[in-house]
């Protein structure tokens, strides 16, 4: 009897040491498991949020691209002077960057020009600003007073920064 | 005598059919405790399997009856056998003088039977540190297997084919060679609890004096009692039974054997 006692003792001991084993391992299956999901799906995330900056930097970069193919240009916002060299005299003329845009342009004195020059001249203001950009052609006719305010107006922008 | 021709005439019939049908029970049973300690090796949870099915079928049947898979049923420990009685009937009928055959004193046959508890330790301490693949590729199982099933292309395999190779050796001059001293699988079904019902008992006081008939034909010389801790290596060839001049020796205890 004890010979067969000792025996069943010692396999039900190994039974119970197996099956607290095989918990213990089920769990730690289970737990591993559910890191690596959780690592993938992190993984994956951080991935989409890298992509997804690339994308809106290209984005930005494609639309200052635009931008400066559009105008040639990008300036600060702000009011601007600067003065040039009309037919007779110093035209001076206040620039207005808006939403980095050439909002408007002012002369604000042309003591010395002839005012059916400076009237045709003032032609170039329209096209400055339809062009976004001071390279326009000047005004034949009214070559000396249109170069004068195109001259002030790209010092007035040099200030502005580009 | 006739009545013991008989029970290993039967014994031996059933051994064959098992050879034939199921050749590979006792490999599959211990590849489940390979592959369990295996397991545990790397943390990993235990799976059920039809490897651990074998496992279980068996040593079911142990604690129920004793080893008679090992027996009646294991394949390798039937090669055992025959190699065994092929070759003491060859030595009978060259009429070799002496003839070879190892016979060890009681202590000795005793040390060596604890010699396949160190063999099963080894080889799963092997698996329990990864490196079960070297056990499978270097047994003598793995050969035996593949020569049972027709597969002779054992080249890969010396290692393995060696160690077949001094096991036949050792069956030739010894009955029951490796299941008594190397057998891992042996090892654990002799460890097993078996339910009385299972076991042989022997009315010690009926004894005639001086006899130990069941003993010495015993192919594992086992002194018969159940308290006794080597009851583990009974494989239940039932030939004390057979030979007992006082007919003291039975399953049921209490019970004049029938």
């Amino acid at each position: 009897m004890e010979n067969f006692l000792i025996r069943v003792i010692n396999i039900l001991a190994v039974v119970l040491v197996l099956v607290l084993y095989n918990q213990s391992a089920l769990t730690r299956q289970s737990e591993v498991l559910a890191y690596n999901e959780q690592k993938a799906e992190y993984d994956a995330a951080v991935l989409a949020a890298e992509q997804a900056k690339l994308q809106t930097t290209e984005q930005a970069k494609m639309q200052t691209a635009e931008q400066a193919q559009d105008t040639g240009n990008t300036w600060i916002d702000g009011t601007y002077e600067g003065t040039g060299e009309g037919f007779g005299g110093p035209i001076d003329v206040q620039v207005t960057v808006t939403g980095g845009k050439l909002a408007s342009i002012a002369i604000l004195s042309a003591e010395k020009e002839d005012s059916a020059y400076l009237s045709q001249a003032k032609g170039i203001i329209d096209s400055m600003i339809s062009a976004q950009s001071a390279e326009v052609d000047t005004i034949s006719g009214a070559t000396f007073s249109s170069t004068g305010i195109k001259t002030a107006v790209k010092q007035a922008l040099e200030g502005s920064g580009k | 005598m006739k009545k013991r021709k008989k029970l290993e005439r039967i014994r031996m019939v059933i051994q064959i059919l098992f050879f034939i049908a199921m050749p590979s029970v006792y490999a599959s049973s211990f590849t489940a405790v390979k592959l369990a300690v295996t397991a545990i090796g790397g943390g990993q949870p235990l799976e059920m399997s039809e490897f651990a099915l074998n496992l279980l079928v068996t040593a079911a049947l142990t604690v129920l009856f004793g080893r008679i898979f090992c027996g009646f049923a294991c394949a390798f420990g039937a090669l055992g056998d025959w190699v065994y009685t092929f070759f003491q009937w060859l030595q009978k009928k060259c009429r070799v003088k002496h003839k070879v055959q190892l016979k060890l004193s009681d202590s000795w046959n005793s040390r060596l039977q604890y010699l396949k508890y160190l063999v099963l330790l080894l080889i799963l301490a092997l698996c329990f540190f990864g490196k079960g693949g070297l056990v499978s590729a270097n047994s003598p199982w793995t050969v035996f297997s593949m020569l049972r099933s027709g597969n002779f292309a054992v080249s890969p395999f010396i290692p393995g084919l060696v160690l077949l190779l001094l096991i036949l050796v050792g069956m030739a001059a010894k009955e029951r060679f490796f299941c008594q001293y190397l057998c891992p699988m042996g090892a654990i079904y002799a460890l097993l609890p078996v339910l009385p019902i299972g076991q042989f008992h022997r009315k010690r006081e009926k004894c005639a004096k001086g006899c130990s008939a069941c003993k010495k034909n015993c192919p594992v010389s086992l002194a018969l009692d159940p308290e006794n801790l080597k009851m583990g290596e009974c494989i239940r060839c039932g030939r004390c039974a057979a030979i007992c001049p006082k007919k003291n020796i039975s399953l049921l205890p209490g019970k004049e054997q029938a």
